[in-house]
């Protein structure tokens, strides 16, 4: 039962940051139909941001996150403008799945390039606390980390809620077309949507950064389980991406727990392909 | 009447100048080159031409967008090694039994995915890829796991598909290349082709005139799965060591892609074209650019490539090379008119 808990609690832990991810790639698909398939990359880059804030600056990770929000902002909404807007109209599904891919592939060597393969962590004095409640312990940074991604991705569901800029990012991806009509300008909302998809990551990355190391391919399996995530949760749901988010991180747990170490992305997998199977709309989708 | 057709386009392709040359100098390729390293490239752009064909089947003509096909080509790989190591099974009928295991794959994947419109399909190939891969890295006890299986050397003997030198393994893959090159270019000009390209342009509207729209993404999905199996066991057997990522990695999903889009998707002289660039431009900088300073470098410029074709040279390098020699051929004209 204990052990039921701990993988429990642990699977929630990670899975909170799926979601934040998730999110982030949801309404960047939702709104351009456009799959980032350099999401995982992002997170890369947000984590040598904060990586290079700590060493050089001494700047706490989770004090640094604003700042990374705001560069991986900049940052999407930069590739948005010069990788996607671009694209014609009529091959921009396949084209911006390459040029991501294209680009991802470019971000992962890039680093290589210039900080080869090391992996780097951020030691931080709390590093190691742990809190512990009856029989659980949780690590103090993953628990803080989990709060901070509930917290954001609270915020961002008001924001998209209560907000005319919220609003105007659901209607473009409800119809970009009758968007356009009702006067949203909707070249903007592409940028936004990409910025805040990008800022997510940044958000993602720096909070996971005191408890992960720092290395150019670490932003590969975030990003192929983000990709599970979003087609379980129906493509371009906000809420179901976020509850498939925590999905994802509990299988994780589980076939870590169950399975073995190394088969904790083939739980995620065979999940997914089970899924799409059964329900291809994803657990929470609309209609297909 | 159907055979008369059909062997008339083989001749016209007989008659174009420009594959007879080409076939002709990979003829006689390892009478001018006797280097074991040439070879070695030649077998390796040979190979991966036949895979960019394949890729280009279900990816450039029905416009489907896989992300895994290093699953079929480990899986042709992993077949033929397994069944000559474990039971002694030739590997030319392991190569058989690679192919049936793959189009049975291949059939699954495209009845899970290919009714689905979006990015469905290049997920679902992904998935797929990446649990045989795992599932190749756990199960130890039959694919010895990451560290691979090797192939005995026996010396030169047809039925265990091993010789010595490469010059057997050049023409074979050579052979097998001009196959999938004819029955490209046989789908290309078949109902099937037309289909496909139908597909790819506008899918409702191809459903509409009464085309089976998913039954034809399967079809060309099956093939394309089972010539990519057939290479992986070519594969196995030329480098006779072959560990989970060398064959079911997503580099080389993704080097397939590269090879296909960049030389120009949906045409058959594009990938060969992305062969003849590719290949060389990534043996040679690995081989200058690999290591210490420079590591990365070489995918850099990959990454850059993609970007570059995608955004400023759609319908990739062939197009515009084949527009290029278009503007020759018109000015030689006129100069002997």
């Amino acid at each position: 039962m204990d052990i039921i808990l701990l993988v429990l609690v642990n699977g929630l832990m990670i899975g909170g940051i799926y979601s934040l991810m998730t999110v982030g790639l949801t309404i960047i698909f939702g709104v351009m139909n456009v799959v980032n398939f350099a999401h995982g990359e992002l997170l890369m880059v947000g984590m040598y941001v904060t990586y290079w804030l700590f060493t050089l600056l001494g700047v706490d990770p989770f004090v640094s996150l604003i700042l990374c929000m705001g560069v991986l902002f900049c940052f999407g909404a930069v590739m948005q403008r010069v990788l996607i807007t671009p694209l014609k109209e009529e091959d921009r599904e396949l084209g911006s799945l390459l040029v991501t891919l294209g680009f991802g592939i470019f971000l992962q060597s890039l680093t290589l390039f210039l900080w080869k393969a090391d992996f780097r962590s951020v030691v931080t004095s709390y590093g190691t606390e742990v809190i512990e409640i009856g029989f659980i312990m949780i690590p103090l940074p993953r628990l803080i980390a989990f709060l901070i991604a509930l917290g954001l991705s609270v915020i961002l569901f008001l924001l998209l809620k209560k907000t005319y800029v919220g609003k105007a990012i659901r209607a473009t991806s409800e119809n970009r077309e009758t968007a356009m009509l009702m006067g949203i300008n909707v070249q903007h909302v592409d940028l936004l949507a990409f910025g805040i998809g990008a800022a997510c990551v940044g958000a993602a990355a720096a909070i996971i950064t005191p408890s992960y190391f720092v290395f150019p391919s670490v932003g590969t399996m975030f990003g192929l389980t983000c990709f599970v995530a979003v087609v379980l949760g129906g493509l371009g749901s906000f809420i179901g991406a976020f509850i498939a988010g925590l999905i994802v991180g509990l299988a994780e747990s589980f076939g870590v727990m169950y399975v073995s170490t190394q088969a904790k992305y083939l739980v995620t997998f065979v999940l997914f392909i089970t899924v799409l199977i059964i329900k291809p709309a994803g657990l929470f989708g609309r209609k297909m | 009447m159907e055979n008369q057709k059909s062997s008339a386009r083989i001749k016209s392709f007989w008659k174009n100048p420009g594959w007879v040359l080409l076939i002709l100098f990979l003829a006689f390729f390892p009478i001018l080159f006797t280097s074991d390293y040439h070879r070695h490239m030649a077998i390796m752009i040979l190979l991966f031409i036949t895979l960019a064909e394949a890729w280009n089947l279900i990816g450039g003509y029905a416009g489907q967008l896989s992300l895994g096909h290093a699953l079929f080509f480990g899986v042709g790989a992993y077949t033929s090694t397994l069944l000559y190591l474990k039971a002694g099974i030739s590997p030319w009928i392991g190569l058989l039994v690679g192919i049936v295991l793959s189009g049975m794959l291949s059939a699954i994947i495209g009845i899970a995915s290919l009714r689905l419109k979006g990015p469905y399909f290049a997920l679902v190939t992904l998935a797929f890829a990446e649990v045989l891969l795992i599932i190749t890295h756990l199960w130890e006890g039959l694919t010895n796991g990451a560290l691979g299986l090797s192939i005995p050397a026996v010396g030169n003997s047809l039925i265990d598909f091993q010789f010595v030198e490469k010059r057997p393994y050049y023409f074979i893959i050579l052979v097998m290349m001009v196959a999938v090159i004819l029955l490209s270019r046989r789908i290309e000009s078949s109902r099937l082709g037309h289909y496909l390209i139908a597909i790819r342009e506008e899918d409702t509207a191809a459903s509409c005139l009464g085309i089976d729209v998913f039954r034809c993404k399967l079809k060309a999905l099956m093939i394309s799965a089972c010539i990519t199996s057939m290479a992986g066991s070519f594969y196995a057997q030329y480098m006779r060591f072959i560990h989970p990522s060398s064959v079911l990695g997503w580099e080389v999903s993704v080097q397939i892609i590269m090879i296909a889009i960049i030389g120009g998707s949906g045409t058959v002289p594009g990938p060969v074209l992305g062969g003849f660039i590719l290949i060389p431009l990534s043996e040679i900088s690995r081989a200058t650019l690999g290591g210490g300073r420079f590591v990365g470098l070489h995918s850099m410029i990959y990454g850059l490539a993609l970007i570059i074709v995608v955004m400023f040279l759609p319908g990739g390098v062939i197009k515009h090379f084949s527009r290029f020699s278009g503007v020759l051929k018109k000015k030689f004209m006129r100069k002997g008119a």
